[in-house]
């Protein structure tokens, strides 16, 4: 079976400038709930990312039935992913390929760092690599 | 003092006095409203610094030593009453004001939250202080007892006696429930059988007689000895509005109950010293000193017996020690030794007894007793300051809670968390804190589970991890609300907004103050449920249905107090997205967006050339544009207030968008502001779906003293449709319209700054002149070419004149405008630097003025906008003397192409004449209406050659449609000398047009009225603008003169059939040749038949003969292509009717086919068939060679040949 995944990813002051959900078989209702985790895992996140040099962090926080991924790219964005089944090479290569997608968006020159992304092509490949190891429900 | 903790600790273990009483003791207590555990309470800790001996005799000091009253009478309370206190607690905790505020910032975060929790102290104490104790929680045994008896009673030694057997039968009880290994927890337990008892006697000054308090008291001493005897005075009278504070505040607010005053109070001070020094200090060092030395012995025993082999084997005997028999193991010896030490401030020695009594109790398995004895490690390292206090176990309490849960001993798990995790909050071990509050989840009550979140929140937040308190207080708050404490709910939940607001987390954000506005309606918190509804609606991601009835209720409910209208941020109206326009251009509809913003710009540029002309000239410097003169929105440039006549009605547009998931309905819509008018709105109730947008028209009449009429907001009454009973609200809202950013200054470009924006701001006229434009019927699409004559009329429906008017236009050339029929002499080229101004003078009050014009369809197949402009100066007579111009813009589609081609043929060398064909095509794949045309006349300016034959049609005029048209015709030499004369005039009093006139030889052939329009387009020439300086007319034109082109004006008519029905129409076509030789030798073009079948024709185009030797013969090929892939085709070709109908452009000659007159063939799919033929030409001339006919299978319809033209020249003529 395969489970629900809600990726953020997070630029500075804590702003989320992409959400999107895998799998999600869960109520849309339970978005909040996605993101009341997410946000909360960022302490936990950087009290990780200041004992390791890796960009992926593995899991770093429970919360009852979620598992919550994170990966800190070496400009500061950070990737969550909250899942409900632990699929750690799978998130492992899924931040990789979309951290590729995001340092080519962070470079062109009309992209708003810290903006919401809303390069249509940056979301459909995003989604796309997401399809690739998460697959569809 | 020490820190909050250290005293917590000092006082929730310290040594625990128990209290016996006698009735009518409690009754003497009881004057002041307390019981006698709350009597002696507030003054338990005795402040000044004493002196304890520890085992070995050292010194060592006692600060704040506390002693811990319990009353030994007290029956335990049932648990279901103390769960109803305690939950008491948490229901009144909204009176619990205390305020501690913990400032937390960094780079993303400011945040102001008040931390302090006194629901959660007063929990925590009254669990502690009412629940029943454990045998091995030994530290909080009664180890003194206190006899008290008041001077009151008829017989007190008598009582006090009885109190001492009351007291031993319930210490025998306790030590029986111990010795019979009972781990039930009870009311009071005994921590050892040598209990120090005290006998205190109470006097009520008052009521009691002081003599007779004397006499027991001296009868007390001597009887239990002057150290245990204690005379007590109190009530010596009341507070007597002494401004003191009362020491029992906490216990009962009622203070004039109390009969102690300050005397009394220094009393029981001194007499709670007094025991501590006098008896309970020396009973602690006497237990602990004779605990050592027992610990001690026991050991030493316990290494004997491991070093019995030495013994075996012949040691030194050693010294035989009496045998004590004891109850207790070693152990729990040795944690009885600890909690002495404790008790006597002695920690570092009590933190080693309680880890070595921890080790030794693991091993016994006794994992109650270890756990509390590892707990007890910690607490003691904390109250030992130093650095131990840094070595802080902080595990102890994960490991405490898990131990006691897994024993399935939840009371225990909870005092852990009431003691323990103190310690670890007092050395700042914030995150595992945290954690360990958060170990409390199934099979505690909601109550406990949320308080003991809310306690991590705050950790967390402590600790810094300020993304965590938001969470543990959206999950504090939610547990509450579970529990139906909704004041703490809602305080948790406020917390959370500070962390989550303006983050882009919309949907949390959403989550919480949706929360937090239920709860604080709840609450009767109207203006704050108002508030963070209003928050979860503007966030505008998918709002609970109910939230935006419930904001409504609670808008009309403050909405009672404030008794304005609220301004409401629903529904969201997008000031940008206004538009106005006036009533009487209402019907030119014009789209938004780039092409009107470009619309304006090219009218303002047209409408700059009309005041230069108007104003000889020069542009006035004080001139303000007024385009657009009709209209405001987002795409025009509002930089000034639009100019209305007091007759004039503006129609405003306001789009209203419903960003919520309900939908709305308004009514009583109207538009509000400054200035003498009326707003009227059509629409009388307007629904909105929800994620729709509205827009409301709204009329705009100016009243009779209007002047400056400025709509500033709108206002409605809202309410939803989807639920019945929903509040309606009387709101209004404010218009926010930004103008253009500005960037002319280095301050603009430093900051942002942005220009006011005046489209919802009219200035009224009362008496103006009213200008509008029409033009008749204009076709919205025209051919390439085509010429198109109409009208078009001026009015002025003002009541004052306009002055001094020019109209503007944007097509150059291909717009001629005319007041009247002036006939054009065509041999007159007119040039001009703007051709397009045309002066119409003034227009008077109420008159109109209709001018005749002749539009030219651009030549690109585009679309094209045809712009004209009429400006005014305005009238001298009215108020504003100020400039108008009125616009008009028309689309015009170029819906085909006429593509017209020359190729000039060489005439027979030696003639006078030459030959042109003249080919007109439609680019058919681009062609996108149906059409038909013919030529109808041709002309053509040159000054070396004439048109031949002027008095006959051009030969070969049939419709064509679709297709392509050629026919000849022949040009001559002049015969007229050239005479050329260039004349040049200038405009104005200073020069703004200069304009050239120019003779041309013009002739032309059939009804080519038509073709005289536009003649100056074929003149490729643009006339220098004049400067006002430049007072020397340069005559550019006879510069360029020399070389000039001849053009030939072609005129065709045409029926269009577009969707609308046929149209005739007429049009001209302009070729340019720069000299007739040098089309000469042009090739021809490929045959546009793609038949399957085709027919070519191989021959010269030209041939030099000598005509005296004889006719001129010349071979042909004829090449016939079967492109079939598999059908052979019997081919028929005739070339007897060639003789008689030769094409000559002259008649009289001819040519004749003299190979076959007629030859049949079978041609073979996909093959080629060569059939060669001679020609006979007898005289010299032009031919057309295709005139033979190639049928197939004996079908009578022929096939389509291309045109083969050849020249046949005398070359024996010299």
């Amino acid at each position: 079976m395969t489970g629900s995944y809600y990726f953020a990813l997070v630029g500075g002051s804590d702003r989320p400038l992409l959400e999107t959900e895998f799998n999600q078989r869960r109520e849309k209702e339970q978005r909040h709930l996605c993101q009341l985790i997410a946000h909360a895992s960022l302490d936990l996140l950087e009290a990780r990312a200041r004992a390791t040099s890796q960009c992926f962090l593995k899991s770093v926080d429970r919360f009852n039935e979620w598992h919550i991924s994170a990966y800190l790219t070496p400009g500061g964005a950070k990737f969550i992913m909250v899942h409900d089944q632990i699929n750690e090479d799978a998130v492992r290569n899924f931040f990789q390929d979309v951290n590729d997608i995001w340092l080519r968006l962070r470079l062109n020159p009309f992209y708003n760092p810290d903006g919401e992304i809303k390069n249509k092509s940056f979301l459909l490949r995003v989604r796309a690599i997401g399809q690739r190891y998460f697959g569809s429900a | 003092m020490g820190s909050e903790g250290e005293r917590y600790f000092r006082q929730l273990f310290g040594p625990s006095v128990g209290l016996l009483c006698s009735n009518d003791s409690e009754e003497v207590v009881g004057r002041n409203g307390l019981s006698i555990t709350e009597f002696f309470q507030p003054f338990a800790c005795v402040n000044t610094e004493l002196t304890s001996r520890d085992p070995n005799g050292q010194l060592h000091g006692l600060s704040n030593f506390t002693l811990n009253f319990r009353n030994i009478k007290n029956e335990p309370i049932p648990e279901e009453k103390l769960k109803a206190k305690l939950d008491d607690i948490l229901q009144n905790s909204a009176k619990e004001i205390r305020r501690e505020q913990h400032r937390f910032e960094n780079e993303s975060y400011n945040l102001n939250i008040n931390v302090a929790t006194p629901w959660y102290q007063k929990y925590r104490d009254t669990y502690l202080a009412h629940s029943l104790i454990y045998p091995h929680e030994r530290i909080r045994h009664v180890i003194s007892s206190i006899l008290v008896v008041s001077s009151e009673n008829a017989d007190p030694m008598g009582e006090f006696r009885s109190l001492a057997e009351i007291h031993r039968q319930r210490q025998l009880e306790s030590q029986k429930a111990i010795e019979y290994n009972h781990k039930d927890p009870a009311q009071n337990f005994w921590f050892s059988e040598s209990t120090k008892i005290c006998f205190l006697l109470l006097h009520d000054v008052q009521k009691g007689s002081e003599a007779k308090a004397q006499e027991v008291f001296a009868n007390l001493k001597q009887t239990f000895g002057a150290s245990n005897a204690y005379l007590l005075r109190v009530n010596s009278g009341g507070n007597n509005g002494e401004a003191s504070t009362d020491p029992w505040g906490q216990f009962s607010e009622n203070q004039k109950l109390r009969l102690c005053d300050g005397k009394d109070q220094d009393s029981i001070r001194t007499f709670v010293k007094d025991l501590s020094t006098g008896a309970i200090i020396p009973h602690l060092e006497h237990e602990s000193k004779k605990l050592y030395e027992i610990i001690q012995n026991r050991r030493a025993l316990h290494r004997s017996l491991f070093s019995a082999t030495k013994k075996l084997f012949g040691g030194s005997s050693s010294k035989s020690s009496v045998q004590e028999k004891f109850t207790e193991t070693v152990e729990v010896q040795i944690r009885r030794f600890g909690d002495l030490c404790f008790m006597l401030q002695l920690y570092e020695t009590a933190a080693q007894y309680f880890s070595t009594a921890k080790r030794d109790l693991s091993n016994e398995q006794n994992w109650v007793e270890a756990t509390s004895a590892s707990e007890f490690v910690a607490i003691a390292q904390f109250m030992s300051g130093g650095n131990l206090r840094a070595a802080f176990p902080k595990q102890a309490a994960a490991f405490a809670i898990n131990s006691f849960l897994n024993l399935e001993k939840k009371d225990l798990a909870l005092r852990s968390a009431f003691t323990t995790l103190e310690a670890g909050k007092g050395v700042g071990a914030w995150v595992d804190t945290a954690k360990d509050y958060l170990r409390f989840s199934k099979g505690f009550s909601a109550n406990q589970i949320a308080m003991f979140t809310e306690q991590a929140a705050l950790c967390y937040l402590k600790a810094g991890h300020i993304r965590q308190f938001g969470f543990q207080s959206v999950l504090a708050g939610f547990q509450y609300k579970l529990s139906g404490i909704r004041t703490l709910a809602l305080r948790n939940y406020k917390n959370a907004v500070d962390v989550y607001e303006g983050r882009g987390w919309d949907a949390a954000e959403l989550h919480v103050h949706e929360l937090a506005g239920e709860l604080s309606q709840f609450l009767g918190q109207s203006v704050e449920a108002e508030r963070s509804y209003a928050s979860a609606l503007s966030l505008g991601c998918g709002q609970n249905a109910a939230v935006f009835t419930n904001y409504l209720a609670m808008v009309q409910y403050n909405q009672q107090y404030k008794g304005t209208k609220v301004n409401l941020p629903f529904p969201k109206i997008d000031g940008s997205k206004i538009g106005v326009v006036l009533e009487r251009f209402s019907n030119d509809a014009t789209e938004e967006g780039e092409s009107l913003r470009s619309e304006v710009l090219r009218m303002r540029e047209l409408e700059e050339m009309c005041l230069k002309a108007a104003n000889d000239g020069i542009a006035p410097i004080t001139f303000k544009t007024s385009i657009p003169t009709e209209r405001r929105n987002r795409s025009t440039f509002n930089e000034r207030p639009l100019g209305i006549s007091s007759t004039d009605r503006v129609l405003i547009s306001v789009p209203i968008e419903n960003t919520l998931n309900n939908s709305l309905l308004l009514t009583d819509v109207q538009l509000i502001g400054e200035g003498d008018f009326t707003s009227e709105c059509t629409e009388k109730e307007v629904i909105i779906d929800p994620k729709q947008t509205f827009t409301v028209p709204f009329t705009i009449i100016p009243g009779e003293n209007a002047e400056t009429i400025k709509i500033k907001s709108i206002s409605y009454k809202i309410t939803t449709a989807d639920a019945e009973g929903t509040a309606v609200v009387e709101s209004s809202q404010e218009f926010h319209i930004q103008g253009e950013r500005l960037n002319k200054l280095q301050k603009h470009r430093k900051g942002t700054f942005y220009a006011e924006d005046h489209r919802l701001t009219f200035k009224v006229e009362k008496e103006m002149p009213l200008l509008s434009m029409s033009v008749e019927n204009l076709p919205e699409r025209l051919i390439s070419g085509e010429i198109y004559e109409t009208k078009i009329s001026i009015e002025n429906r003002g009541i004052k004149n306009a002055e001094n008017c020019w109209l503007n236009h944007n097509q150059d050339r291909l717009l001629k405008i005319s007041e009247g029929a002036n006939s054009t002499d065509p041999s007159t080229i007119e040039l001009s630097s703007y051709p397009s101004l045309v002066s119409l003078g003034d227009i008077p009050a109420n008159s109109s003025k209709t001018l005749s014009f002749f539009l030219k369809a651009p030549a690109s197949q585009q679309l094209n906008s045809l712009d004209i402009v009429l400006y005014s100066n305005g009238s001298k007579e009215s108020a504003t003397k100020e400039s108008l111009s009125v616009t008009m813009s028309r689309k015009i589609e170029v819906i085909g192409m006429i593509s017209p081609t020359v190729h000039v043929l060489p005439a027979p060398i030696g003639a006078r004449k030459r030959v042109l064909q003249i080919h007109l095509d439609t680019a058919a794949e681009n062609f996108t209406a149906t059409c038909r045309f013919t030529t109808s006349g041709l002309g053509i300016i040159s000054n070396q050659w004439t048109l031949s034959d002027t008095k006959q049609p051009c030969t070969g005029i049939s419709w064509m449609q679709g297709q392509r048209s050629s026919f000849l015709c022949f040009v001559d030499q002049q015969s007229v000398p050239i005479v050329t004369s260039v004349t040049e005039a200038v405009d104005g009093r200073r020069a703004y047009r200069r304009q050239m006139t120019k003779k041309v030889h013009f002739s032309e052939t059939g009804t080519c009225d038509l073709a005289r329009q536009f003649l100056s387009e074929s003149v490729s020439y643009t006339v220098p603008e004049p400067t006002p300086e430049d007072d020397v007319i340069k005559h550019h034109w006879l510069d360029t003169f020399a070389s000039e082109r001849i053009s030939i004006v072609l005129q065709w008519s045409a029926e269009l059939i577009v969707t609308q029905g046929s149209r005739q129409c007429i049009g001209q076509s302009i070729i340019h040749l720069d000299d007739i030789f040098a089309f000469a030798n042009q090739e021809e073009l490929a045959s546009p038949v793609a038949a399957p079948v085709r027919a070519y024709l191989d021959a010269p185009s030209r041939v030099e003969h000598d005509f005296s030797t004889g006719p001129a013969k010349v071979r042909c090929k004829i090449i016939l292509e079967n492109s079939y892939k598999d059908k052979n085709i019997d081919v028929k070709m005739s070339f007897s009717q060639a003789i008689d109908s030769a094409t000559g452009v002259n008649n009289n000659v001819s040519y004749a086919w003299v190979g076959y007159s007629e030859k049949r063939l079978t041609l073979k799919s996909q093959k080629t068939a060569d059939v060669k033929n001679e020609v006979v030409f007898t005289t010299p001339g032009t031919y057309d060679l295709s005139k033979f006919t190639v049928t197939l299978d004996d079908s009578e319809v022929p096939l389509t040949l291309a045109q083969h033209i050849i020249v046949v020249s005398n070359s024996g003529i010299r």
